[in-house]
């Protein structure tokens, strides 16, 4: 397994001052943000007002031009760490669409660490039992339904134990019934004691699981994050 | 790690399409590479180039050209059977799809020569069925009609000038007149008075085959530009870089894929080729093939990785591998590219894996600069890959 963070003087994810721009394009200015163990918090806003980018940023995926971003005290810059306890699940289906759920999740089981069989398949039966797709294990992922297909992308974030949780839109166009099974996961998890930062353009799913509620808008926060320093 | 994400493109890449469009390329390929097989010269034991043609001569002229004409045709080995006969015989002949051409000469065509300085006069009726073999004699009958053009006014000028060295003007007369037809007719049975180095000169079945193989290797690489798309704008790449997975191990491992599946489809025709061609080392010819595959391959990962989205990436990969195929010289022989483009295709996989193989087959020593060449331009066109896995951002929002 992944050197994972050890010394948590600090245990919350802490974005400060953070800006970010596409040539001259401002896209977010000076957001600050913070977020404790078993805490969600939704970050909602119209399209193009920089959610996905500073989900992307706290993801390490790119870095900031200015600001700081740090989870459990360990700078963003330093990846390894950084990113061994960070789950992320992307808006699309990140998985091969040609290899069944249970090959898919095997394999991202592999790379968060579990060397033997015996550990990626209990790894793999967690994800499957909280994400509840035990239907479509053996069903290659593109003939999985939409809702089918975007629990098992949110399984495949979770199957290395993260601490803190990324996803972008996670229940878009999506049937009710998976819909309430991703809300009822993230709930589990926070009782777990997991960070789950959540995009979502419907506020009242977001009202319905989340902490707290952050909105952008041009590139800042409307309401500030009084918690964060 | 990286085992681990071979294993997984492994397991992508064995589907029921990938398989269908593998027995597929196999079949097309295989038809081509069947066509190109020749009858094997029983003699020799080595293959020939086409079927030997029989052709007919009307000669009415009865004249010393006419009959060195003849005899040159006769020792050609691309001519099987020479008719000397009447034009009514030779037209029904012809008619039966028995010959490929007729050549008319007419009666005082030797005169006609010799007062006009020129070799015009012949007449070709050509067999409509055969129109490829027809066009390649014709074109080497209009060559040999031109040389002895060009050799007659050489003598002739030089004639005055030797006069004074004979007594007898006739004798020299004689000299001259068998020296030109010598001359010119050794240029039609392709003895040409010009020295020239053997080995530079285009065989056709090597030329082919070389640059087939290399289109067929390189071809391959296309299957990699959906995956990497697939992979961008799903955000699986972005999942795999933050599980740790470097923009190296990623095009290492396609590539990985790529390679197995290229040797998987080139291996029974290198073997076709290893007996039909006397191919060896014919392993050698594989590595050559997969040198210049894996590099354009690195090409196609650059250029998926740098894109935006849009069915723009697709035509873009064909026409730069297009491009490559010509400038390498796969598509035009490289001697009748212009200069610029043959500087171009220094950069091209094709140019130095079709001229390596092209001289295995011919039995040509390769220099050691091509093989640098291969490997230097696989070297860059690996950074580039890798350089443009690094730059995958996700789609901004």
């Amino acid at each position: 397994m992944n050197k994972r963070v050890t010394a948590q003087a600090d245990d919350r994810l802490v974005v400060r001052d953070v800006w970010k721009a596409y040539r001259r394009e401002q896209v977010l200015r000076g957001v600050s943000l913070q977020l404790r163990p078993g805490e969600i918090l939704g970050l909602c806003g119209a399209n193009g007002v920089g959610k996905t980018t500073l989900l992307n940023l706290i993801a390490s995926i790119m870095p900031a031009d200015r600001g700081e971003i740090s989870l459990f005290g360990v700078p963003v810059s330093q990846h390894r760490p950084y990113r061994s306890v960070i789950g992320y699940v992307p808006q699309n289906i990140a998985l091969s669409p040609r290899l069944s759920v249970r090959r898919n999740l095997l394999f991202w089981a592999a790379l968060a660490g579990n060397r033997t069989r015996v550990q990626r398949r209990q790894a793999v039966q967690r994800v499957v039992e909280l994400a509840r797709i035990h239907d479509v294990l053996d069903k290659p992922v593109s003939r999985c339904s939409g809702g089918m297909a975007r629990r098992a992308n949110l399984a495949a974030g979770l199957v290395g134990q993260p601490r803190l949780i990324l996803l972008d839109e996670p229940t878009a166009g999506i049937d009710s019934e998976s819909r309430d099974a991703i809300l009822d996961s993230l709930a589990r998890l926070r009782e777990q004691g997991c960070m789950i930062l959540m995009i979502n353009h419907y506020e009242h799913e977001l009202e319905r699981i989340c902490d707290r509620i952050v909105t952008l808008s041009d590139g800042r926060i409307l309401e500030a994050d009084l918690d964060a320093d | 790690m990286l085992t681990r994400l071979i294993r997984f493109y492994w397991q992508e890449l064995l589907n029921w399409q990938t398989l269908t469009l593998l027995i597929s390329i196999l079949l097309i390929s295989a038809l081509l590479f069947l066509s190109l097989s020749a009858p094997e010269d029983t003699e020799s034991g080595r293959p020939a180039l086409f079927e030997p043609v029989s052709l007919s001569i009307v000669d009415l002229d009865q004249s010393v050209i006419s009959y060195t004409l003849i005899d040159q045709f006769r020792s050609l080995e691309a001519v099987d059977t020479l008719f000397t006969e009447s034009m009514d015989e030779a037209a029904a002949r012809l008619e039966r799809g028995e010959i490929l051409l007729i050549l008319y000469i007419p009666d005082q065509f030797y005169e006609a020569t010799r007062q006009r300085l020129s070799a015009s006069g012949l007449t070709i009726y050509l067999n409509e069925s055969m129109p490829s073999e027809a066009a390649i004699l014709t074109r080497m009958l209009n060559n040999a009609a031109e040389s002895v053009v060009g050799i007659q006014s050489a003598i002739y000028t030089y004639q005055a000038g030797a006069e004074p060295l004979y007594d007898d003007p006739a004798e020299l007369w004689q000299q001259i007149e068998a020296v030109a037809v010598t001359l010119a007719f050794r240029l039609v049975g392709r003895k040409s008075v010009i020295s020239t180095l053997d080995s530079q000169r285009l065989r056709t079945v090597p030329q082919v085959i070389s640059s087939l193989a290399t289109l067929l290797a390189m071809l391959c690489s296309l299957l990699l530009l959906p995956q990497i798309r697939q992979e961008k704008e799903s955000g699986l790449h972005v999942r795999l870089t933050l599980a740790g997975i470097r923009p190296w191990q990623s095009a290492l491992a396609r590539q990985s894929m790529l390679m197995l599946l290229t040797a998987a489809l080139l291996l029974p025709f290198l073997l076709i080729l290893s007996n039909m061609m006397a191919l060896k080392p014919w392993p050698l010819t594989g590595l050559i093939l997969l040198l210049a595959g894996t590099a354009t391959a690195a090409l196609m990962i650059g250029l998926a990785s740098l894109s935006p989205p849009g069915d723009g990436t697709l035509l873009a990969a064909w026409l730069l591998l297009i491009f490559l195929l010509l400038a390498g010289g796969c598509i035009y022989p490289e001697s009748l590219l212009p200069g610029w483009l043959n500087i171009a295709g220094h950069l091209s996989p094709a140019y130095w894996s079709r001229q390596l193989i092209y001289n295995q087959l011919t039995g040509t020593a390769s220099p050691p600069m091509a093989w640098l060449w291969l490997g230097g331009l696989l070297l860059f066109y690996e950074s580039a890959a890798v350089w443009g896995l690094s730059q995958i951002r996700p789609d901004r929002a």
